[in-house]
Order: structure tokens, then C-alpha cells, then sequence
């Protein structure tokens, strides 16, 4: 009998992440014009269409009153 | 007196296309616009910074949105991907870090301290943390004679005595909390996280404008920030 972590798949450390983000920050916009890892075209539409029905809270009319 | 020749070929180009089919909207979804036309408008927004995009898209402007998200979408995904190696997770915290992002810029609170990309790439690295830390937690150990199985985990199981405690308290919290709200403001809440119904059938409902409505709603949810703070109550889960 075995006893082994059941989630391999996430042991990923937060160490790891944060050299990338250290990385990437130097690395200029135009280096990513042309790469292959692009988020699909659908999630894409889907965040453009949500940007331009989203009214933030802050934006709405101010015809109620409060609780003193 | 200067004659743009471009443009106004351009506007002949609509005019023409557009004869032959029933109106503009019908023209704007027609491949010869999305070949032609989209891609001289997002061409324009590319010359753009994107302090003066981020002021546009605040301004109203949705277009200037579309131009942040093209420039900056592969090298913010592909930083994801390289974290987290999976495609459709890294899909899901994308989604996550641009809308946090649409969402405090258009609650003003975007502050330029530098690159924009820099703030984006900053709040999906947050997201991925917390995607880390969630996973820590959800990590058990097994006895089982094989490594992995996909059924094991504590997302199958069901939930512990203590989560459901809290879970009923928190329930109880939101009504007691929702009980003391003005009738008007309880009335809108109601409606619409109990019964579901969207602001213009609220409206219908209470013989009032659809920006009524959501003004009560918006107070109704300061009002029970206030009521929160001033209870001492806590809503969160963890």
C-alpha cells in the first residue's frame, strides 16, 4: 500500500510563478505579437462583450437614500 | 480645401454594400466589414497609448477595450500558461484577471503608476497564486495502491459538519441583515437574488423606472455593507 498526494497535477509553487512574473515584466509587448499560445476566440468575444454591457456600481443613478 | 479621397471612397464602399442588404446592423456582422472595414477601425485605435485607451474606455468608448485586450491578450495569456501548463485552466484565470481589470477601471480606481500591462500581468499573478493556494488546501493524502485517482478528492466529497454550520449561519446572517433593510430596498433585493428577476421586470413589478430600481439596489447593498460593519458580522466562508 502507497500514500501519495491525490492532486499531482496542482503541485506547482508560487515560487515559480513569481520568477516568471519577474521575467515577463522585462520582456517588451512586441515579443508576443506572433505566439502561438493565443486564449481561444470565444473567451476572447466573450470578455469584449461583458466590457461593453458592464456598468460598475459606482455609475449608477443616485435616486435612493440611505439608513442614518 | 482638403478632401480626404480615402475616406470618401470608404463611405462609398458602405454606401454601395450596404444598398443591397436591409440595414447597417446587418452589414456590420457581413464578412465584407469584418475584412475591410473592422480592421482600418482597430488599425486606428492601435496608434493609441494605452494610458489614452484605459481614459477612452472610461470615457464610454468600447472600442478602445477591444484594442487594450488584442495588444496585451497573448503576452498576459501566454504568462498564465507558462505558470499553470494547462490550457483551459489558464483560459479561466485569463477571463478572471480581465474582467477584475474592465471592473476596476470602470470604477475609476485604476491609477496609472506605470505600464498597464505591468498592472494586468500583476493582477492574474495574484489570481494564479490564489488558484495555488486553493489547490494546497484541496490536497489530501490517499491510501490507495495507485497514484491518482480522478474521483478521489475532496471536491466529490461531502462537505464537513463545520462547513455546513457556517454555510446555515451565513444564510441566517443575509436574512436577518436583508430584515432590516427600508421595505423599498428589501422589496429589489428580493426580486432579484431570491426570485431572479431581472431589473426591468422589477421595475414593471413596483411601478417604478428601471434606474430606480437599480438605485435601490445599490443602496440596498451599501446599506448592508454599513450593517455588516456595524453587527460585527462576517459573511466569508473561509
Amino acid at each position: 500500500m502507497t500514500r501519495s498526494i491525490t492532486q499531482p497535477f496542482y503541485d506547482f509553487s508560487e515560487d515559480e510563478a513569481n520568477a516568471w512574473l519577474e521575467i515577463f515584466m522585462q520582456l517588451p509587448d512586441e515579443m508576443f505579437m506572433d505566439v502561438r499560445l493565443v486564449p481561444s476566440k470565444g473567451i476572447v468575444d466573450t470578455i469584449k462583450r461583458f466590457a461593453r454591457s458592464y456598468v460598475s456600481v459606482e455609475q449608477l443613478p443616485n435616486d435612493g437614500y440611505v439608513i442614518n | 480645401m482638403f478632401i480626404d479621397v480615402k475616406k470618401i471612397w470608404r463611405f462609398q464602399e458602405i454606401l454601395v454594400f450596404s444598398h443591397s442588404i436591409t440595414n447597417i446592423k446587418t452589414y456590420c456582422l457581413s464578412e465584407h466589414f469584418y475584412k475591410n472595414i473592422k480592421p482600418d477601425v482597430m488599425k486606428r485605435y492601435s496608434v493609441f497609448t494605452d494610458d489614452e485607451l484605459v481614459k477612452g474606455f472610461v470615457a464610454g468608448d468600447s472600442k478602445c477595450i477591444d484594442a487594450l485586450i488584442d495588444r496585451h491578450s497573448n503576452k498576459i495569456f501566454t504568462y498564465i500558461v507558462v505558470c499553470v501548463k494547462h490550457q483551459a485552466l489558464a483560459e479561466d484565470i485569463f477571463q478572471d484577471a480581465i474582467i477584475r481589470v474592465i471592473k476596476t477601471l470602470k470604477a475609476g480606481k485604476y491609477q496609472d503608476n506605470g505600464r498597464f500591462s505591468s498592472w494586468v500581468m500583476r493582477i492574474a499573478h495574484n489570481l494564479i497564486i490564489d488558484h495555488y493556494r486553493k489547490q494546497k488546501h484541496l490536497a489530501t493524502v490517499s491510501n490507495d495502491d495507485y497514484d491518482y485517482d480522478l474521483f478521489n478528492n475532496l471536491g466529490h466529497s461531502d462537505q464537513s459538519v463545520e462547513t455546513k454550520i457556517v454555510y446555515e449561519q451565513i444564510l441566517s446572517d443575509v436574512d436577518y441583515l436583508v430584515s432590516m433593510l427600508p421595505d423599498a430596498q428589501r422589496e429589489v433585493i428580493e426580486m432579484r437574488h431570491y426570485k431572479g428577476l431581472s431589473f426591468k421586470e422589477i421595475a414593471d413589478e413596483t411601478n417604478v423606472s428601471i434606474n430606480t430600481a437599480l438605485g435601490r439596489m445599490r443602496y440596498a447593498l451599501i446599506n448592508l455593507r454599513k450593517l455588516m460593519e456595524e453587527k460585527n458580522i462576517s459573511l466569508a466562508m473561509f
